[in-house]
């Protein structure tokens, strides 16, 4: 059997069929010198593969939420816009005990990251569209710890100086626990949302956050993109449950896996 | 209709990180990159009704990123700036703060990426770094599946040679 480049080439990237597939691994398994180039094609995906990810742990920067939120669209789809209700209706709120939750935390925080009152329970999902896909944050990570460990409202004081808080802890549609939370580091605040994966805390977004507003109730509310764009993100995982502080202590203490 | 004008732009924040990830990996830094996507996402809203809604919003933008990349390499060119190999042995910690081996070997494997001729640039960027299959990486790039593999396997055989794998 003659193995070109290419065709090495796709086997490691697991675009073959599962007939050549065996007799290509056959073949491999008699040759150290096809191995080594096996290895060698392993090594450049991997490395790819990640060398980029550190953008993926940074807040998404303003102007790339100011062009979405911002640039008009063009016909057609725009014009159906009017005659469809928005993602995140104000005040929609269906269980008592967490709009309770949700307004202790917006006060007892004072810095504006309120999140049940906007939360939708319709179907948003769309399980054809791609995920936001941000990073695996692993045990070394500050944030790991902070989210591990914190109970909601409750600051993690980073070695850097920086503060991490978790504002709120929620099941997910397909089962994972998932926590929001706020980081503030030299000056800047971002906000986020992280689901608990068998190894790690994955990321689905972080935002940087504009300044909040004080509302006319006297508490101060997250205004802008950044929070309707994370409002966005958490209807799609969303189950319906929020957890209240004495379930959230004994998630804490089960690592949050199930 | 089975997107709305609210849902789309809530998509396209969905999208928002991998969208950072591909244009930094095109354009081999994450200032230029944040330029790009933010083209990309201008010309997106802007040409939204090319979008067929049964097709993929994100390989729909990637193809937007690509495209305006492209472009902005042949005004690049016609200023004569382009990437140095020398820079590749020129990465000890630019911001001054000690590195890890591992961290050392994904910046060495940013800067070889930046080295690679733009269109093995772009299928490295959209198989290896997105994990787009061959098959909607040919789509994507408008080229035949065999042009996809033989551009995707001279670009690794460069990047071990460049990285000494």
């Amino acid at each position: 059997m003659v193995i070109t480049d290419e065709k090495l080439m796709a086997f490691v990237d697991g675009e073959l069929s599962q007939d050549i597939l065996q007799s290509m691994q056959q073949t491999i398994a008699q040759s150290t010198e096809l191995q080594a180039r096996v290895e060698q094609l392993r090594l450049t995906r991997d490395l790819a593969a990640s060398a980029f990810d550190s953008v993926l742990q940074q807040p998404v920067p303003q102007r790339l939420l100011d062009a979405v939120y911002n640039t008009p669209m063009g016909d057609q789809l725009a014009s159906t816009k009017a005659s469809v209700v928005s993602l995140v209706p104000a005040n929609k709120v269906t269980s008592q005990s967490y709009l309770g939750y949700a307004l202790a935390a917006s006060i007892t925080l004072g810095i504006g990251v309120i999140i049940g009152m906007q939360l939708q329970f319709g179907d948003v999902a769309k399980p054809t569209v791609a995920q936001a896909d941000a990073g695996l944050i692993q045990a070394s990570n500050p944030l790991f710890t902070a989210l591990q460990q914190t109970p909601s409202l409750q600051a993690y004081q980073t070695e850097e100086g920086g503060a991490i808080t978790p504002t709120i802890s929620f099941s997910a549609q397909d089962g994972r626990y998932c926590r929001e939370f706020e980081v503030m580091a030299g000056g800047k605040v971002s906000i986020g949302v992280a689901c608990r994966e068998a190894s790690a805390w994955r990321v689905e977004v972080l935002l940087a956050a504009e300044q909040s507003t004080v509302s006319q109730q006297g508490y101060q509310t997250a205004s802008g993109y950044s929070q309707q764009a994370l409002d966005a993100v958490v209807d799609r995982l969303w189950s319906g449950e929020a957890y209240d502080a004495e379930h959230e202590q004994r998630l804490i203490e089960q690592g949050w896996l199930h | 209709m089975p997107f709305d004008g609210d849902e789309i732009r809530a998509e396209i924040v969905a999208i928002l990180p991998r969208l950072r990830r591909f244009a930094n990996a095109l354009t081999g830094s994450i200032d230029d990159g944040d330029d790009l996507a933010q083209a990309t996402i201008e010309r997106a809203l802007q040409r939204i009704s090319q979008w067929r809604p049964e097709s993929r919003l994100d390989s729909w933008m990637f193809r937007i990123a690509q495209n305006l990349w492209l472009d902005q390499l042949r005004a690049q060119k016609r200023r004569g700036t382009m990437v140095s190999m020398d820079e590749l042995h020129d990465i000890s910690g630019s911001d001054g703060r000690s590195v890890t081996e591992s961290e050392l070997m994904l910046r060495r494997t940013q800067q070889a990426i930046s080295c690679l001729p733009e269109e093995q640039r772009a299928v490295v960027a959209l198989v290896l770094v997105e994990g787009v299959s061959y098959g909607e990486a040919a789509g994507l790039l408008e080229t035949p599946i065999g042009t996809v593999m033989s551009r995707l396997s001279r670009a690794r055989k460069a990047l071990t040679a460049m990285l000494e794998l």
